[in-house]
Order: C-alpha cells, then structure tokens, then sequence
C-alpha cells in the first residue's frame, strides 16, 4: 500500500473532523438557542391579557350573521361597535356594556416577529447538522479513492476523538422547539407560575399538577 | 405596594373626594332649598363609577413581560456565544486546500454567508427583546402617569372640598380653585411630558427607529361636574396616547416581518444538494491541493 500524503489526509481528516464535531456543536447551540426562545412564549398570551369594555347587542337587528360549512358566527355590527367606556358615549339602545377579555395589539405581531426567528434558528441547526453529516460523506467519499488515505484518515480522525484540548460536540444536540411545540415542563420549582431558564437548561415552571 | 394597587388606592380616594363633596352641596342645597326625593341619588350619580374609569390602567402588569425577557436574552447569549464563532473558525482556518466545485459550493454557499447570517439572527433577536421591553415600558410609563394624574384630581378636588364651606363661599372660591388647577397642570408640564416614552428599535436593515409619543394633560375645573368631564378627557386622553405608541410598534414589528419574509436567509442548501458522490462523481482526490511544500 502506497504511503499517503500526509497534507492530504490532514485535510481530509480535518473536513470529517468538521462534520463529526464543530458543525454538529453550533447545530447544538441553535437548537438550544430555539429553546430558549420558546420558552418565552410560556403563558405569554396571559401577559398580554387586557380588559375591554365593548357594547354587545340585546336585539337581533345589532348583529349580523354569518353562516359557512365552518358554522354559524354572529357578529356585532361594525356601527355598533363602540369601545369607548359608557361615560364617554353613553349607551346606545339594544346594547349593553361588558367587560371582555382581549390581548392587546402588539401581541399577533410581536409573537408574528418571535416565532419566525425561532423557526429561523430550527431551520439554520437543521441545516448545520445536515451539513455535517454531508462533509463525513464528502471526506468519506474522497478518502475512499485510496485505501492508504482512508485508513490514515481514520487513525487521524480517531486521534482527534481522544484529544482532551479539541472542542467535541455534545453527546446529544438538544430538540429543536418550533413554534406551537408543547412546552417542556419541570415541577421542583411549582410555586413560580412564570418561566424560568438558566443557561443552557430550559426549566419551564408548572404551576399545575405535572402529568403522569 | 405595586403601581396596580397604588392606582385603584388613588381611584377610591378620588370616588370618596368627589362623594364628599356631593354630599357638601347636598347640604348646601337642603339648607336654601327643599330637597327632591330622590336628589342626592342624582347628584352623586356621575361619580358613582369613578374608580372604574382607572381599573384598566391598573389592570396592566409589565412585570409580566419579565421572564420573556429573561428567556429572549438567553437566546440572544447562545447566539452570541464565542463557542459558535471559534467553532467556524476552526473550520475556515482548517479548510484551507480543498478545491473544486463541491468545496465552492461550501465556502460560497455556507461558510461565507453563514457570519452575516448569524449577525442578522441575532439583529433580530435583539428586534424580539426591544419589542417585548417597548410593551412593558408602554404599561410602565402609562401607570406612573396615570397616578400622576390622580395625584392632580386629589389635589384639585380637595381645593374644590375646602372652599366648599356654603353657598355663598362656594362662588367666592372658584378663581382659587381654577389658580390650585392652573398650578396643577403647570406641575405635569414641568415634569416633563405627562407620557414620553422613547424607544429606539432597530429594524432588521439597520436603519434605527424611535417610538416617542409625547403628551400631557390637564384636569381642571370650577366644580366637580367640570371635574370629573376634564378628568375623562384626560384618562381618554392617556389610553389614546398609550394605542397610538402601540400603533407604532405594530408599525414597526410590521416592517421587520415583512423584511423577513422577503429576505429570509439561510445558510446552505446547494452545498447539501451537490455531494460529490451523488450529483455528479467528481470525489476526486486531486481536488485537494496540500500546500506546495509538501506535495
């Protein structure tokens, strides 16, 4: 068996190194990195909860309705609706003041904006670990020309493993958490009804019984 | 105590000002004329309700906003981390021999872009957390000034109160009145705008963008009817103020979804698609080019 090129089974292992470690390791922080972010949107319809005093119709003729394959919708005439308090218009006939709970504007957009960058970092992780398991293949696929190179790659390759000083990639990349994804749940910490999150942990605090 | 509870505190002291002195005139009145049955019932009828027209301010809560913060800034650290950076890096400074297409394609496609990638991820990321700190400084800024303004209707109801002594006193004691209300509203004035937030966001171009909706307001009148009309107008006036500060964030957050939308980039694909092995059977040794020295 020829004896290989040393700069080239560098390179080669280097390239494996790459798709067996460091691209697998950012892959690791962005799923982390989704994590976190969708433990911001624990209960966040809660904050964004705001009280609105609205007119609703005591008489048919206020409401309009609307039927499809969906069901059947009634809805307050846009005339009738007036979100003053009844100080400042009084109340018209035939409807008559509640208080109903509503979220406020900001939230669709603001949650709009956040899920898009959490789908955003789930996609670039994806793509790093997809683009790690294609560098192996490609430094496989190279490394198989020549049995010498492949054999040499690997006693490289299983040397990096051993390296104490070389930054590996965990032993396990975090789930990436897309937007919708149920929360995860962690009950030590039951007295909070709020998130909470160290570095690199997702704790989110239930404030209910956990599931069996 | 919290601003919540220290506004419906305030809104009870004003509901039970503006009863006492319903109750004063009520007095007045009996002593120089007789009474309708059901009088007192009209008179303290435009006060019955005050301490409603403040629950909505008091129902806000910013503290809420706090652990989304909390969790938005771990995202930004795990973006920002230097470990993401040594880590592409390592592979710049290692792959430094690989040649031909399927290498282009990585370089071009991937390792290239992926920095101003990153950069912009985390640009937004900071969008998401300003955004989110806006609505809590919004709810903030929106309660400290209401309880401003309850502070300038205790202070113009109990001028009101005091000059209440009779009939006669009442008519001597209104210019006193509108002088404690003129100080009043020169007070809010000079503590700057009654309702100034200002916020810069940045949006995903660069291009910085602030919020700052300024406003005041003034509660005055002779009696408490002109009261508790300019008191409305000033509590309609706060909660428009607070929407159209809203507005301008929806605005905003509006613009950044859309650039997202049209520009959304990610690092990759060709790369992945092009496998030397797969498309196209160029696995060729020779496209590694070790440095001169050493072939």
């Amino acid at each position: 068996m020829a004896e290989p090129n040393e700069a080239l089974v560098a390179e080669l292992s280097d390239l494996y190194w790459a798709g067996a470690n460091q691209f697998p390791l950012v892959a690791a922080y962005y799923a982390q990195a989704t994590r976190h972010l969708h433990n911001s949107s624990w209960r966040e319809s809660e904050a964004f909860q705001r009280t609105e005093d609205r007119l609703v119709p005591t008489r048919d003729e206020d409401v309009m309705v609307d039927e499809d394959e969906t069901g059947t919708r009634t809805t307050l005439l846009p005339e009738k609706v007036v979100w003053e308090r009844p100080w400042e218009k009084g109340k018209p006939s035939g409807l008559t003041w509640e208080s109903v709970e509503t979220r406020s504007r900001v939230y669709p957009h603001l949650k709009g904006l956040r899920d898009r960058l959490q789908e955003v970092l789930g996609d670039t992780s994806w793509n790093l670990q997809i683009t790690g398991t294609v560098l192996i293949q490609v430094a496989d696929s190279y490394a198989s020309r020549d049995e010498a190179t492949a054999e040499a790659v690997r006693e490289t390759v299983a040397g990096f493993a051993q390296d104490d000083r070389l930054v590996k990639a965990p032993e396990e990349i975090p789930t990436i958490m897309m937007p919708g994804a149920e929360h995860d749940t962690h009950v030590e910490l039951r007295e909070s009804p709020v998130p909470f999150g160290p570095d690199h942990r997702e704790v989110v605090v239930l404030d209910e019984e956990p599931k069996p | 105590m919290s601003n919540s509870d220290d506004i419906m505190t305030k809104a009870v002291e004003i509901q039970e000002l503006f009863m006492k002195i319903a109750e004063s005139d009520f007095m007045v009145e009996c002593a120089y004329a007789a009474p309708a049955g059901d009088k007192f019932s009209r008179l303290i009828e435009p006060y019955a309700d005050v301490i409603e027209r403040f629950r909505w301010a008091a129902e806000l809560d910013p503290g809420k906003y706090d652990p989304m913060l909390e969790h938005i800034e771990y995202t930004k650290a795990t973006l920002d981390s230097a470990e993401i950076s040594d880590a592409m890096a390592r592979i710049r400074t290692r792959l430094t021999y690989w040649e031909g297409n399927t290498a282009k394609d990585f370089v071009d496609n991937f390792l290239t872009p992926f920095d101003g990638v990153r950069i912009r991820q985390v640009f937004l990321a900071e969008n998401v957390r300003r955004a989110v700190q806006a609505t809590r400084d919004i709810e903030e800024t929106v309660q400290r000034d209401m309880l401003e303004l309850q502070d300038g209707i205790i202070e113009v109801l109990k001028q009101i109160k005091k000059e209440e002594k009779g009939f006669f006193d009442k008519l001597m004691a209104v210019a006193k009145v509108v002088g404690t209300i003129a100080g009043a509203a020169v007070a809010f004035g000079s503590m700057g705008p009654g309702l100034a937030i200002g916020l810069g966001l940045i949006a995903t171009t660069g291009e910085a963008m602030s919020l700052q909706e300024t406003f005041s307001v003034t509660v005055e009148g002779e009696n408490p009817a002109e009261v508790v009309e300019s008191m409305d107008k000033a509590i309609n006036g706060l909660r428009d103020a607070m929407t159209r500060e809203e507005d301008k964030l929806i605005e905003i957050l509006a613009e950044d979804i859309t650039m997202i939308d049209r520009d959304r980039v990610e690092p990759v694909p060709d790369f992945v698609c092009r496998r030397p092995d797969v498309a196209d059977g160029v696995a060729d040794l020779e496209q590694f080019r070790p440095p001169p020295s050493t072939r």
